[in-house]
């Protein structure tokens, strides 16, 4: 897993001394989502939860998760000195779980005077135990005394004794140390002072960005009581069923969000809205409307109407880290069918011929581009873009418009983005008419495709059947006459061509994630249409591409206030 | 970006790994996808159930935590919450909200505060105390208020032939 699920634990105290520090944070943790308290407020029934996590509780059954009992939303209040110690444990957890797990040499270390504590997150607190991991001799030495000295109960006296009898040995070593605190370099004694101070102020520094950006920001600012910026005002809950499906759409519109889907989807999207609004007020404003409107379309892939028709499949969940194997897995079906198609079609040629404009494994032969000498500039343009364009750049006109047209297929039907290209069309009808009738097709293909730079020169199209079965596909010399026609030859590679299509087909969905949305939204740019059309997946129609009323000025607004 | 459920989900996928209770086990099938996982309930002692290994799958629906997971057992378990194909019928799977039965309390059901491990030990301790009065199975059921000793004769051979002995 990504970084990002490096969550805190309450169970990373137990194999510390410090265990009964387990409960405690437990103890912190907001029961609905698991997790810190985040902007803790207090219910009617004096229970405590995250802002969203009861806005969302309530909004759905209108129930205390806790005692069941009725409550509103309107009536929820901050519980600010609850969010101060949540704050404040954040703050100071660190460095506890760094002294509750460090060897008995840095637990000396922490003793002396000055008291240096380090301030690392828990992020770095793997990678510290991977560093202590590569033991000096002498360091592990002292880490065995330290093992049988402290079974349970820090005994700080006893410590003292033993490491002391061990650091003239560890000097004699090479005469330089480790540095105390991690960073991983070796000073001289002399300069260890000097060193921590520094390495210390490095630490401390790193700690203070990551935790900017942590989940719980820490500011010191907002200690028990609101904030003095007037936080944004609160929306209320709309009565939808007293409105119609137009007057929906409104309100919608109004709050500046997507107004499309149906009624049940505009419902949950507005409350869903309503909720990650409101929750932004209880924490004072620290969200822009922009990260708000990201957090609805986090969730609108998630749970809205770009979620998953099927529950947890991951391939249908859109991530950075796709999981090709789950896709795969997930559209066995599909590929064994045009295998099987292709194997059958491959056995009665000449059946395949006259099918020829409409057949699957024609199509697949299309997408698959099995154009060696292509090959890799295809696969690298459609690491960045839609595969229409880097077949559009790489080819001939009258070559690409011929594979366009024949992609028009049950498989990748959201992938015909030239059903409009009328020229297209008629050029490939013709051309399948031409087959149909047996005659030798004379393509305007010949031209272009003829040219020298292409590394394979197609056999004579007017001799399609008694052409050197060496020339062009080695292992497929049985082609269907169509096939033969220009660089589509190799059938018997069908379905290494079908999992490499697979996998252009992954790449593209992995580039043309929100992610990429996002950046067009900062840049204040229109999304590319074209692309999405294009794209193989519903899912990936934007939600914000082209929205109905501008998003910037309302944020602009919002920024003035 | 992770939705609330995934990130819950992998909260509890760790403090599961960490300290599981006993005679438990549970974790995604896959870290790919948190919303499929699998358990494994070892069978109560003082049980007829006890020796056995019962795995079984839990799903997740997309808006965890609001609604509950449903559990369905792998294997073949003779019990009378456990229907013939292996769901589990408890209340804490159930959607909160009233009984229209009125029979469970609604504190019995499913909420957001409950956690995989709740459920997994409310199943554990299920399985070693049937509820026969709301059975899934009715032949489990009435074998196990009339025909005790057959019940129990029938499970443990049950929990034999799953362990290949």
């Amino acid at each position: 897993m990504d970084g990002a699920y490096d969550i805190p634990d309450p169970t990373d105290w137990l194999e510390t001394p410090l265990k009964d520090f387990s409960p405690l944070e437990s103890a912190l943790h907001c029961d609905i989502c698991k997790e810190f308290y985040e902007t803790p407020m207090i219910t009617s029934c004096c229970h405590t939860f995250c802002s969203k996590c009861i806005r969302t509780c309530l909004s759905a059954n209108g129930k205390c998760p806790s005692c069941q009992t009725a409550d509103q939303a309107s009536k929820l209040r901050n519980n600010w000195i609850l969010q101060t110690v949540v704050e404040q444990f954040l703050a100071a957890r660190p460095a506890a779980l760094e002294v509750a797990r460090r060897d008995k040499q840095s637990q000396e270390q922490a003793k002396k005077p000055g008291k240096r504590k380090r301030a690392v997150l828990d992020s770095d607190d793997v990678a510290e135990v991977e560093r202590d991991g590569r033991t000096t001799r002498s360091k592990s030495r002292r880490i065995a005394a330290s093992q049988t000295s402290e079974p349970e109960t820090i005994e700080i006296e006893d410590s003292d004794g033993e490491d002391a009898a061990y650091s003239p040995e560890k000097e004699a070593d090479d005469g330089l140390v480790e540095c105390l605190f991690g960073c991983g370099k070796r000073i001289k004694p002399d300069q260890m002072d000097a060193h921590l101070d520094r390495c210390q102020q490095e630490q401390e520094a790193e700690a203070a960005a990551k935790r900017a950006k942590s989940r719980t920001p820490i500011s010191t600012t907002s200690r028990n009581r609101p904030p003095d910026k007037p936080a944004p005002e609160r929306i209320s809950e709309l009565n939808y069923s007293l409105l119609n499906d137009r007057k929906l759409r409104l309100k919608l519109e109004d709050a500046g969000i997507p107004n499309t889907g149906s009624r049940q989807l505009l419902i949950k999207r507005h409350t869903e809205w309503v909720n990650l609004w409101n929750a932004n007020c209880d924490s004072g404003g620290k969200k822009t409307q922009r990260e708000l409107l990201r957090d609805l379309d986090a969730w609108e892939r998630t749970q809205g109407g770009k979620a998953p028709v099927v529950n947890g499949l991951s391939s249908t969940i859109m991530r950075k880290d796709f999981d090709g194997v789950g896709w795969a897995s997930s559209n066995k079906d599909n590929f064994s069918r045009l295998i099987a198609d292709a194997r059958r079609k491959k056995s009665s040629p000449a059946e395949e011929s006259k099918e020829g404009g409409k057949g699957t494994e024609v199509v697949d032969m299309v997408d698959a581009e099995p154009q060696p000498g292509k090959k890799l500039q295809t696969d690298d343009r459609n690491g960045h873009g839609s595969p229409a364009a880097a077949q559009q750049a790489d080819h001939p006109m009258e070559n690409h418009d011929t594979i366009l047209e024949t992609t028009n297929d049950h498989t990748y039907e959201q992938d015909h983005p030239y059903e409009n290209n009328r020229t297209a069309l008629s050029s490939v009808r013709a051309k399948v008419a031409a087959a149909n009738a047996n005659e030798p097709i004379e393509p305007h293909i010949n031209a272009g495709f003829a040219a020298p730079t292409s590394p394979f020169s197609p056999s004579h199209p007017n001799n399609p059947t008694g052409r050197d079965p060496s020339s062009l596909a080695p292992s497929g010399s049985d082609n269907p006459p169509l096939l033969q026609q220009s660089h589509w030859g190799q059938l018997s590679q069908s379905q290494q061509q079908q999992q490499q299509q697979q996998q252009q087909e992954q790449q593209q969905w992995t580039t043309t994630t929100r992610d990429e949305h996002l950046l067009k939204d900062n840049t204040r740019e229109m999304c590319d249409l074209q692309r999405h059309h294009v794209s193989s997946s519903p899912i990936k129609m934007p939600m914000f591409a082209v929205p109905s009323r501008p998003v910037c000025d309302v944020d602009g607004g919002e920024a003035e206030k | 970006m992770n939705s609330v459920a995934s990130k819950r989900l992998y909260q509890e996928y760790k403090h599961l790994t960490t300290d599981p209770p006993e005679g438990i086990t549970a974790g995604p099938v896959s870290e790919d996808d948190l919303f499929v996982w699998e358990a494994i309930i070892a069978g109560p002692e003082g049980s007829p159930y006890e020796g056995g290994v019962f795995p079984a799958e839990l799903k997740f629906p997309k808006d965890y935590p609001l609604m509950p997971p449903t559990m369905k057992f792998l294997c073949d378990l003779w019990h009378p919450n456990v229907y013939t194909n292996g769901n589990v019928c408890i209340s804490i799977l159930h959607a909160p909200g009233e009984d229209p039965n009125h029979y469970e309390q609604a504190s019995e059901r499913w909420s957001p505060i409950q956690s995989v491990e709740k459920i997994l030990i409310s199943v554990m301790s299920m399985i070693a105390e049937p509820n026969d009065e709301s059975p899934a199975n009715v032949d489990a059921a009435r074998m196990w208020r009339e025909r005790r000793p057959e019940f129990e004769k029938r499970v443990k051979a049950d929990v034999r032939k799953s362990l290949g002995l």
